[in-house]
């Protein structure tokens, strides 16, 4: 697998960035791999990881090279020529960033960088038809290949992109190549990269599971849980193992385990087990690699998980990590001077007395006396090896269990410095069990939580008060809004029978004239009938006298009539 | 910024004069709670406007940690205001006491603890003396020394967490 970071820093601003802790925890996933410089890269190695970076940004010798020089990782640096010293102004996709500087890559090349090329100024090359520009492009400057004279052996590809004659001369002039996606595992000229994210992860790596037994140690709880919880490798579970205390151990428990959902378990043994069948029983529902026992009472310093777990990751062959550490509390000179002069380190500050425990070196030497605490971190595999913790007379029970694993053949390895702070009670404060400021600052937090519940309450039940308030306003409305509306059918009605009678009115008066037209057209007819007799031939009397009542009749019949149609017109103009 | 010119800057003016009762309030409880002893050395490092402890050691060195957004800003007051990371840079010496307040929250130093961590580890000589002081809800930092001290303060009506460890 060959990684490709951009930029690093301590928040992701854009897709092609990885913030600080996101680098650092994938850092600690390849602790069991081997990083090796692309010179030694076999595609075929599954466990084999190259590290590069391309562009090489100045905020990665600010932000990565420390934890990469730390972990002893080399890596790749794929400069392009041009951008050296300068900055990215020219991309206004991206946040302005400063590219490194020759001093920067100097540095880099210190703490195991190693430089390699990317062109002179990033073209894509996947379109590039020129082989005058593209040898320009694959050419580096001499100046430069003396920044580093083991390196500028390897190729990469600006955007991945390449066509077939970019791949042929960069055949003639480098040892090999990397792309990203559109590279492949066959050829060494366009070899595949992974570009890596924020939420990036490397497995297989090895998880990390801590067990809290507690058995009326309520009140230490928020202090160690806190302690594990701040680790800067954070572990993969924490369970938290009541063994049926009658004290606030389940409150407490539970209370994290809802804060910290899929990380912190509670587990509440339905009667007392007692310390090996709690321990037994809570290992069997971890899941992790690395076991680790942590005494409700203890405290970790923020690299405890990061230590160990390096340990047993960088060494396969030992079963155990454990760790010098620090007594404190009221006990803690008493219980210091009962080891041999040899262990006993320094007192710091007049609070904690140290103890500095021997590096492994044999079975018989373990025998001869426990320097492997209680709080170590050990593999999954040796501990079911071993068959677990078992009952053995006058031996601590973690003691027996480190002494099996020894005696199966696997090592020790000892972490140098007292990364333990081991609490020593007196025998009355630990019946009394001590409210610590922690226990007491999670109190303070579970009854400012309480309050800001209720004010929440509250504001609902306001919130409901003013809902309610507003509902029987709006019904009151509802209800006048209802009765108005039956005024206005009551309203609606009335008009629609007046509508009524206006319509039958017209039907009538349309039916009348209608009748008044058809006795129009028939006295017209009969009229033109007459008139057609020349009014010569009406010579006598009688006849003329006839001729004009004729016409009086059909100027009343029109006047009639015309009056008919007005009254129609009136009636359509007073109700349309 | 070289590291001569921060050298000589020691003991100098310092962050804000701004004091609210707040910060004396502070200031007190972190006098009372630090281990009695004569500092030679003290590094400050304060994320709000504060104030100025040069009676806390023989030479004293104030830096406004600047926000993350500020990183590699130009700044006409280059001396105070400065990112955590730069400081092993730009500091010649190590110290022992170091005061960090309130300049661990994420607007400082972003996500980026594992760093912040091995920074201090490189300022603070061995059984130096750190002290942090930060409102507790937004504190997640846990260094790698033994740690002498946690206490819990009502400020303001907020909850500050002290902590004081020694290397």
């Amino acid at each position: 697998m060959i990684l490709l970071y951009h930029k690093i820093f301590p928040i992701a601003k854009t897709e092609s960035w990885v913030d600080v802790e996101s680098f650092h925890r994938q850092m600690l996933q390849l602790r069991r791999r081997e990083v090796v410089r692309l010179d030694e890269y076999d595609v075929s190695d599954p466990s084999q990881v190259v590290i590069t970076f391309d562009d090489v940004y100045h905020n990665v010798l600010e932000y990565a090279a420390p934890f990469l020089y730390e972990l002893g990782y080399p890596f790749e640096l794929f400069i392009s020529g041009d951008f050296i010293g300068g900055n990215d102004a020219f991309d206004p996709m991206e946040p302005f960033t400063e590219f490194a500087t020759e001093e920067d890559l100097r540095e880099l090349i210190r703490m195991g960088g190693r430089l390699q090329w990317h062109t002179r100024s990033h073209p894509n090359l996947g379109d590039e038809t020129s082989p005058t520009r593209i040898s320009r492009e694959l050419t580096i400057p001499d100046k430069l290949q003396a920044l580093d004279l083991k390196g500028m052996k390897w190729f990469a590809y600006p955007y991945g992109c390449f066509n077939d004659l970019t791949v042929k001369e960069v055949r003639e002039r480098f040892v090999g190549a990397v792309s990203c996606d559109q590279g492949n595992n066959q050829d060494r000229y366009l070899l595949k990269r992974t570009t890596v994210k924020n939420g990036s992860d490397f497995e297989p790596y090895a998880k990390v599971g801590v067990i809290i037994p507690s058995y009326n140690y309520g009140m230490f709880l928020p202090e160690t849980l806190e302690s594990v919880l701040r680790q800067s490798q954070q572990p993969t579970e924490i369970h938290v193992a009541d063994d049926c205390s009658d004290d606030v151990t389940e409150e407490v428990g539970r209370d994290y385990a809802n804060r910290y959902p899929g990380l912190v378990q509670f587990y509440r043994n339905t009667h007392n087990l007692g310390i090996v069948g709690n321990f037994n029983a809570a290992v069997g529902r971890t899941r992790s690699d690395y076991i680790m026992i942590l005494d409700a009472d203890n405290r970790l310093p923020g690299n405890y998980v990061e230590i160990l777990a390096g340990a047993l990751d960088r060494n396969p062959d030992a079963a155990v990590a454990y760790t010098d550490f620090a007594l404190f509390g009221p006990r803690a000179s008493l219980v210091w001077k009962d080891f041999p002069q040899a262990w006993r380190g320094e007192c710091i500050e007049g609070t904690f007395y140290t103890i500095r425990f021997p590096e492994f070196e044999s079975l018989d030497q373990l025998r001869h006396r426990n320097f492997i605490h209680g709080n170590s971190l050990y593999r999954r595999t040796a501990f079911e090896q071993a068959g677990g913790y078992r009952e053995a007379a006058g031996v601590p029970e973690d003691f027996d269990l480190f002494l099996r694993m020894i005696a199966l053949g696997w090592s020790a390895r000892r972490c140098a410095g007292p990364l333990l702070e081991y609490r020593q009670h007196s025998s009355d404060q630990a019946q009394s069990r001590l409210v610590r400021e922690e226990a007491l600052n999670w109190y303070r937090r579970r009854i400012t939580e309480a309050d800001q519940k209720l004010a929440q309450q509250d504001e609902a039940l306001r919130q409901l008060q003013i809902a309610k308030n507003r509902a029987e306003s709006l019904a009151a409305k509802r209800r006048i809004l209802l009765s108005n509306a039956d005024q206005k059918l009551a309203q609606r009605d009335e008009a629609m029978g007046q509508l009524q009678i206006a319509k039958n009115r017209a039907e009538s008066l349309a039916a009348e004239r209608l009748n008044l037209l058809q006795d129009r057209e028939t006295r017209l007819r009969q009229l033109t009938m007459k008139l057609t007799v020349p009014v010569a031939t009406c010579t006598d009397t009688q006849s003329l006298k006839r001729l004009l009542d004729w016409t009086r009749d059909l100027a009343d019949h029109r006047l009639k009539l015309l009056r008919i149609e007005r009254e129609l017109r009136q009636q359509q103009e007073k109700d349309p | 910024m070289c590291a001569s010119k921060a050298v000589a800057h020691e003991a100098a003016s310092y962050i804000n004069p701004v004091e609210s009762l707040c910060d004396q309030r502070r200031l007190e409880i972190l006098r009372s709670e630090l281990p009695q002893r004569a500092f030679e050395r003290v590094l400050h490092i304060d994320g709000n406007q504060g104030r100025a402890m040069p009676e806390l050691g023989a030479s004293y060195v104030g830096i406004h940690a600047s926000g993350v957004a500020e990183y590699g800003a130009e700044s006409s007051d280059a001396f105070v205001r400065r990112s955590i990371f730069e400081l092993p840079r730009i500091l010649a010496s190590k110290f022992d006491l170091i005061m960090i307040m309130e300049a661990l929250y994420p607007k400082h130093i972003g996500l980026s603890l594992p760093l912040v961590y091995r920074t201090i580890d490189q300022l603070l000589s061995n059984g130096g003396i750190l002290a942090c002081l930060h409102l507790d809800s937004d504190y997640r930092a846990s260094f790698p020394f033994l740690i002498l001290k946690t206490q819990f303060h009502m400020i303001d009506d907020n909850v500050e967490r002290l902590e004081i460890y020694v290397k």
